[in-house]
């Protein structure tokens, strides 16, 4: 079936289809008729001397009066109206021509109580009531049953005949039987038997044989337990599907109620009184009361939720904390072939941990297990946060562990500690990003780190203008060393034994030193213009002489 | 349906509707004889009554099936009767031909939605690409790994009753960009687009190369990383509107996401953001490597094996941070280029100009200096003027920044001098 064919159609029961019941009621004209011909046949027969028959002519007949007398609701076929006509013209001839007067009476209240039930059938099948169209048939079949061994030992029927009928009788029911019997070992998903155990494999077969068949049975008779089928919705209301009306309670059901689930889902059953346990995966059987009280996916389970909390400082926050759990399973791991591992005890508390919330708060109804972790954790996350001021949740120093994975940590912690009494294994978890919920913090942070971006320019500013301070000052001290080294050598050449110093020679060597700076072409840039002139008046000073103009 | 194939079939049917054949011709001549006792042999009503005789139970196995198709019907959900029907025949029987089947291709199923070979299962047949692999379930149980060479070389899979598909897992590389919302050291949030390339681990349990692809098999993967990601899924709220949490998932919201988050928790923003010298790895990159390290081991606990990782740009959530961290970046700028150009002039005043400058403004120290003597008395003026001199250098020499680029010759030298003017004085007085 493709996408675009129609949904199955749900069976209905064909009263709807019937516009009215006034065809019903020309059923019963036969009625009238009957309660004028019980009383005569039975006031008849009683004081003749084969009473005991007589009594037993009237059971059907009676049991005619009571189907017909109980509250009625179905619809009719125009056929049937016929059929009706023809049996009663037939039953008036074989009255006026029957020998005797037992023969008259056998033949018409036969002949109208199997006129009756068949419209009962009909009636009931019209209704979809199979468990009363079924015990009808069953009805007739034992009062025909009963005419033809009536007939027999009367020698209405021919010895051989009646032994056919009975021999043919039997053996559909054998076949009947037999068949539901081997048929019912492949309509339903048994796990397939363990191949190393041969006798228990066999053994478990005929079992399994044994118990769909009466389940098959109970179908066939419309007395059954509910099946149940768990499907893939994802809503927990819509994942439980009841198929076939059965009747949790019913008192006369044969067989097993049914639970069907894929690989992942178990379902946990109780009849009301008590905890049945969690069933599955895959084919379960109930029994009387029992129903499904809800599902369990064993895979793993993804809640995301946002938390709220108040930091120590008070600062509203926000964090986005993710919770992965499961159905406590241990260390164990699903593997081909296996069922999916669960603590059978963790399911059943899990189940019973569910939480309602008191009528008028302003929480959901009811508290799921797949629930409990959020509701746990939010409050676990909020104590947490409570104990760190708004910076200590993103400063830390090197080497230390960042605030939000050592949060991230303790919510781990202390949630799985606090789930494990719940049959809840939390497999993970964690938070995403602490926000502030006014975005006034976080607007301040950005200034923050906008101050110190200031600060650390006007330091690296600083820093550069120290930089040409100390190069300007060096290249000075640079000038300085080589004017003195440049004096230095011409007072080494002068600074000799036999020709001792004397300051008018250190005084002339220095003046001719500062002399031939001042030629140099790029110290005029930065001399004045009379400095020149200025040295040379020096020099004539210094030599004894006056400087001339 | 091949010769071979028919008679396989045939054989499966007459091996189970055989002996009740069979036991229902032996009971209806049964009754035949009881209805021919005592009267004269006639063969043909003989088997006239037998046949007669054999019908009830006949319509027994016919009412039994009717009623376990019904069931079928009612239980798994079937649309018709005739539908159910042909499960129920399926199940006793096994299919009679190629059909039906379930196409899965592109990591999906293609054809046969809604089918009840999907919707309860077998008998039938799988047509696997060999993009695609399926683990199947079968009475609540998961079953096996299904693909194009599994369990035989170049099959078609044939589904057991009730075995039905659980899970389809897509073989071809896979790429998803997921943008990550993490906070710096400094708090605040800065988002990272995560571009991670995977695949369905194609190496061996114990460790080993990956397997080469083939014509045959182009996208390798091993059975056990299949059942990894099919068993990985995790469920989600039913009201989750986001990404599926299956091994794509797994790989790239649960481990990508979390592992980056905590690696951008470590950096502050200007480090993020700011420019990195030449020599030094940009934190982008040290990012992506770490992540891709953290990746390649986790990603195997869901079936995957990693390929590649990149990241795209790092941004900003507030709006005002870009335009802050573009006047920060032009501060900045502007304070290199400051630097630079003091570089610049120190340079120069290294190579001649300032030192020019500095020997000029010393030159006019020393001659104002030496003209502040230079009317003294004409015998000592040269003794004057020389011990000015000397004072004067040695007072320059005293200037802690100078002496500190003064070479010892330097100090030397004022030393020497001042001893020969000592020794002059000495003469002299």
């Amino acid at each position: 079936m493709t996408a675009q064919e129609p949904p199955p159609i749900i069976e209905e029961g064909l009263l709807d289809k019937v516009e009215g019941l006034s065809e019903l009621y020309l059923l019963y004209v036969v009625l009238p008729l009957l309660l004028f011909l019980i009383p005569v046949g039975l006031l008849l027969y009683l004081l003749s001397p084969a009473w005991p028959l007589a009594v037993l002519a009237a059971i059907p007949l009676t049991a005619i009066v009571l189907i017909l007398v109980l509250p009625q609701g179905a619809g009719w076929l125009v056929t049937l109206r016929i059929m009706l006509a023809g049996l009663i013209w037939g039953a008036a001839v074989l009255w006026i021509l029957s020998p005797n007067l037992l023969g008259k009476f056998l033949v018409i209240g036969s002949i109208l109580f199997v006129l009756t039930l068949l419209a009962e059938i009909l009636r009931a099948l019209l209704a979809s009531s199979r468990a009363i169209s079924l015990f009808i048939a069953g009805l007739l079949a034992f009062l025909v049953n009963l005419i033809v061994l009536i007939g027999m030992m009367y020698r209405l029927i021919p010895p051989a005949l009646g032994v056919i009928f009975f021999a043919s009788e039997t053996f559909f029911l054998l076949f009947l039987l037999g068949s539901l019997f081997v048929l019912g070992g492949y309509v339903l998903p048994f796990p397939p038997p363990d191949p190393s155990v041969k006798k228990d494999g066999l053994r478990s077969r005929l079992q399994n044989h044994w118990t769909a068949a009466k389940i098959l049975l109970g179908y066939a008779l419309g007395m059954h337990y509910p099946f149940w089928v768990v499907t893939r919705e994802p809503r927990e209301e819509d994942k439980i599907e009841e198929r076939g009306k059965g009747d949790a309670l019913a008192m006369f059901a044969i067989g097993s109620g049914i639970i069907i689930s894929d690989c992942d889902h178990a379902v946990a059953v109780s009849d009301g009184i008590k905890f049945k346990g969690a069933q599955g995966p895959g084919l379960s059987f109930t029994g009387f009361a029992d129903r499904p009280m809800r599902t369990l996916d064993l895979r793993p389970q993804l809640r995301a939720f946002t938390v709220q909390g108040l930091t120590r400082d008070g600062i509203q926050v926000k964090v986005l904390a993710f919770t992965p759990f499961q159905i406590d399973r241990g260390e164990q791991q699903p593997r081909p072939g296996e069922p999916f591992p669960y603590r059978k005890s963790a399911a059943f508390r899990a189940v019973h941990a569910q939480m309602m919330a008191v009528a008028g708060s302003p929480d959901h109804p009811q508290h799921t297990w797949d629930e409990l972790p959020q509701l746990c954790g939010t409050r676990i996350l909020q104590d947490i946060l409570a104990r760190y001021d708004f910076d200590d949740l993103y400063r830390y120093d090197p080497g230390e562990e960042p605030p939000r994975v050592r949060i991230a940590r303790e919510f781990r912690e202390r949630l799985r500690a606090e789930l494990e009494p719940f049959g809840i294994q939390l497999i993970g978890g964690g938070i995403s990003n602490l926000l502030p919920i006014r975005e006034e913090v976080l607007k301040e942070r950005v200034r923050n780190w906008r101050a110190e971006w200031v600060r650390r320019i006007l330091v690296q500013q600083a820093e550069g203008q120290r930089e040409r301070l100390w190069r300007i000052e060096q290249a000075r001290a640079e000038a300085q060393a080589h004017l003195i080294l440049a004096l230095g050598e011409q007072l080494a050449e002068l600074d000799r034994p036999d020709t001792p110093v004397t300051p008018q020679k250190i005084v002339d060597q220095f003046l001719k030193i500062l002399e031939e700076m001042t030629q140099q072409p790029m110290m005029r840039r930065y001399l004045p213009r009379e400095t020149p002139e200025e040295l040379r008046r020096l020099g004539a000073e210094a030599g004894g002489k006056e400087a001339s103009s | 349906m091949t010769p071979k194939w028919a008679l396989r079939h045939l054989k499966r049917v007459f091996l189970f509707a055989g002996p009740v054949i069979i036991l229902v011709t032996l009971l209806g001549m049964l009754l035949a004889l009881i209805a021919q006792r005592g009267r004269p042999s006639n063969t043909l009503l003989f088997a006239a009554l037998s046949v007669v005789y054999a019908i009830p139970c006949l319509i027994a196995i016919a009412v039994a099936a009717r009623v376990a198709a019904s069931f079928i019907k009612t239980l798994y959900k079937i649309r018709t009767l005739g539908e159910a029907g042909s499960f129920l025949y399926r199940l006793l029987f096994g299919v009679w031909r190629f059909g039906p089947y379930l196409l899965v291709k592109e990591g999906k199923l293609a054809a046969g939605e809604n089918s009840v070979l999907h919707r309860v299962g077998g008998p039938g047949y799988l047509v696997i690409y060999n993009d695609s692999a399926v683990v199947t379930e079968r009475c609540g149980r998961p079953e096996r790994v299904l693909s194009a060479h599994l369990p035989k070389p170049k099959n078609y899979p044939y589904l057991e009753p009730f075995e039905k598909v659980w899970e389809i897992i897509d073989l071809r590389p896979q790429q998803w960009t997921f943008p990550v919302k993490g906070m710096t050291r400094d708090g605040i949030p800065v988002t990272c687009e995560a571009d991670i390339r995977f695949k369905i681990d194609d190496r061996p349990a114990g460790g080993g190369p990956p397997k080469p692809p083939t014509e045959d098999e182009p996208y390798p993967f091993t059975p056990e990383a299949v059942f990894k990601a099919a068993t990985a899924r995790w469920v989600r709220d039913p009201d989750f509107q986001g990404p599926p949490m299956d091994w794509r998932g797994r790989v790239v919201v649960g481990f990508t996401e979390g592992i980056l988050r905590n690696i951008l928790a470590e950096y502050y923003l200007d480090w993020l953001l700011g420019p990195t010298g030449d020599e030094i790895e940009h934190p982008r990159e040290v990012i992506r490597r770490r992540l891709e390290e953290e990746l390649q081991k986790e990603a195997p606990k869901v079936g995957a094996r990693i390929l590649n990782v990149q990241l795209g740009e790092i941004k900003v959530e507030d709006e005002q941070i870009p335009t802050q961290w573009i006047e920060a970046w032009r501060a900045e700028w502007e304070s290199q280029a400051a630097a630079t150009r003091v570089e610049g002039e120190a340079e120069l005043l290294r190579m001649e100009a300032v030192r020019a400058r500095a020997q000029a403004e010393m030159l006019i120290t020393l001659i104002r200096e030496l003209q502040s003597v230079a009317i003294s008395d004409a015998e000592l003026r040269p003794y004057l003027l020389a011990a000015r001199l000397a004072e004067t250098l040695r007072l320059m020499s005293y200037d802690p920044f100078t002496r500190a680029f003064l070479p010892p010759e330097a100090i030397r030298t004022l030393r020497r001098l001042q001893e020969l003017l000592g020794e002059e004085r000495m003469l002299t007085g």
